[in-house]
């Protein structure tokens, strides 16, 4: 069951040159030269460029919406840009709060693999550039908070249960008195849609990245433990109207002509619970990467799939085509 | 750790989770209240308020919290006007934005960061990867360190061939290490 909670498992890494004042201080001949500087490191045949200032705005907030840049990388007036690595989809931002923000993403519960990426990408620019470091506190940060290892841990889980019987405030409240910080599938100040949280460390001095991540994973193994307990508890005592509720959620993504973002997260939270439970029948719902829909059905993404600008009751019939497209 | 309980000022029965500080025309008040006490008056109204991060992390860097002695004010009021020579960041700008400007101001800040650090993270000092390039002097540093402690116990010992030796040694690494 922990392999289905767990959505994915993310780390990002902040790096600064040692020559060059912060983004903050950062005067834009000096932005253009890193973006020149790093686009000599990272081939074409390897890595995607995206030159964020010159893409479209929609271009860019459905690059927000796919978790590849941040938002705050859409508030800066300086030069931007982000590559992609081709074969392990790692996102190396320029420009955001520090130079360098590596960042890779990997489905499921495989924070090893997530590390493994970015810090190659790390070991890669580390052999050309001088990065910002200081023996006592590790990798300078422009955000105090980030100082030290300048990595964030991030499992996105998937707690519906947690969510309906309300023990997740306690948990958050709990989580961060331990130094872990939750927060929504879009980051910082987000609500928590279609119940996924992302669950990450604050502490990033003094202990080490295999530190952090151990303890990372304990926490989170808690918090899944008391998911699976309440799904055991309901599935005992309450099945049928389990399945029902799954079932409805179900019937209704199928069949409704106007999907709302709001109501489509809930109930295809709904039916994701009822795959992992394996409460639906398989007939219905095989192949279907929940988590990826509710990604293609972000306001952006919508839009950018209709290839056109679209008024709000549009955007709901296109969201309903497309959760028609994948579940039917 | 001490932690130290509060009981809510309202029921004097559950502990305070919910801490408010009103400052009216310059005259402060606290009301500590448990949860279900906050819920029940319209003190409510004050915690919708949303306090964002950067509120949030500001409040850590002020240093006046601590201040007791005479001399630490003074020190904080120093603290006010250091400017990092390289981007100019002053520490009250740093309190403002809550970044720090280039990795120079770590050094201009040195004094009162650690402050800082240890309310955020509960720590001062890095524990984990080191760049390659820097990785490669800060062994060899600390390689040179250990060394000069040999040969200064090599002196007080008067074993001068083996200080020689060390001395030589230390001469070689320096060369390498530039530092």
């Amino acid at each position: 069951m922990r392999k289905d909670i767990i959505v994915s498992s993310r780390i990002r890494l902040a790096r600064n040159i040692a020559k060059h004042p912060f983004p903050n201080r950062l005067k834009n001949e000096e932005a253009e030269q890193i973006v020149k500087d790093i686009k000599k490191i990272f081939s074409e045949k390897k890595y995607t460029y995206i030159d964020i200032k010159t893409n479209t705005r929609l271009d860019n907030l459905v690059l927000v919406e796919n978790h590849i840049i941040s938002t705050e990388m859409l508030k800066s007036e300086l030069d931007r840009a982000v590559f992609l690595e081709k074969s392990t989809q790692a996102s190396i931002m320029i420009n955001e709060e520090d130079h360098v923000r590596i960042q890779s993403i990997v489905k499921g519960d495989n924070m090893e693999m997530a590390y493994k990426y970015a810090s190659s990408v790390d070991d890669k620019l580390d052999k050309k550039l001088t990065y910002a470091f200081n023996k006592d506190y590790g990798y300078l940060t422009a955000c105090p908070t980030n100082v030290g290892t300048a990595m964030r841990a991030s499992f996105m889980i998937h707690l519906p249960m947690l969510e309906v019987t309300n023990q997740i405030k306690n948990a958050i409240s709990f989580l961060g008195k331990l130094g872990i910080a939750v927060r929504g599938m879009y980051g910082e100040g987000t609500e928590a849609k279609g119940s996924l949280y992302q669950i990450s460390n604050q502490i990033t001095l003094g202990q080490s990245e295999v530190e952090i991540i151990e303890r990372l994973d304990d926490v989170v193994a808690q918090i899944i433990n008391q998911e699976i307990k309440i799904r055991n508890k309901l599935y005992s005592e309450q099945k049928i109207k389990l399945v029902d509720e799954i079932y409805r959620a179900y019937g209704i993504l199928t069949n409704a002509k106007l999907m709302t973002i709001k109501e489509a997260m809930l109930l295809l939270s709904y039916v994701k619970l009822g795959i992992d439970m394996k409460l639906i029948d398989k007939l219905f719902v095989d192949r279907v990467d929940i988590f990826d829909l509710m990604i293609k059905i972000q306001k952006s993404n919508v839009e950018k799939q209709a290839e056109k600008k679209l008024q709000t009751t549009e955007k709901d019939e296109e969201r309903a085509k497309i959760i028609q497209s994948k579940l039917l | 750790m001490v932690v130290v309980e509060m009981l809510c000022d309202r029921c004097n029965e559950n502990e305070a989770s919910i801490h408010i500080k009103k400052t009216i025309k310059g005259k402060s008040t606290e009301i500590h209240l448990c949860e279900q006490c906050a819920k029940e008056t319209k003190e409510n109204e004050i915690i919708n308020i949303p306090i964002s991060f950067q509120d949030f992390l500001v409040g850590l860097m002020d240093l006046t919290v601590k201040e007791t002695t005479f001399e630490e004010q003074k020190e904080s009021q120093k603290a006010k006007i250091i400017k990092c020579e390289k981007c100019e960041m002053t520490y009250a700008d740093f309190k403002a934005s809550g970044k720090l400007g280039c990795a120079q101001c770590y050094q201009t800040f040195n004094k009162q960061l650690p402050i800082v650090f240890n309310k955020l993270h509960g720590h001062t000092k890095h524990n984990g990867k080191v760049p390659t390039k820097i990785g490669e002097n800060i062994i060899k540093e600390k390689g040179i360190n250990d060394l000069r402690q040999d040969l200064e116990k090599a002196i007080i010992e008067e074993e001068f061939e083996r200080a020689a030796y060390l001395r030589d040694k230390i001469k070689e690494m320096q060369k390498g290490a530039k530092i």
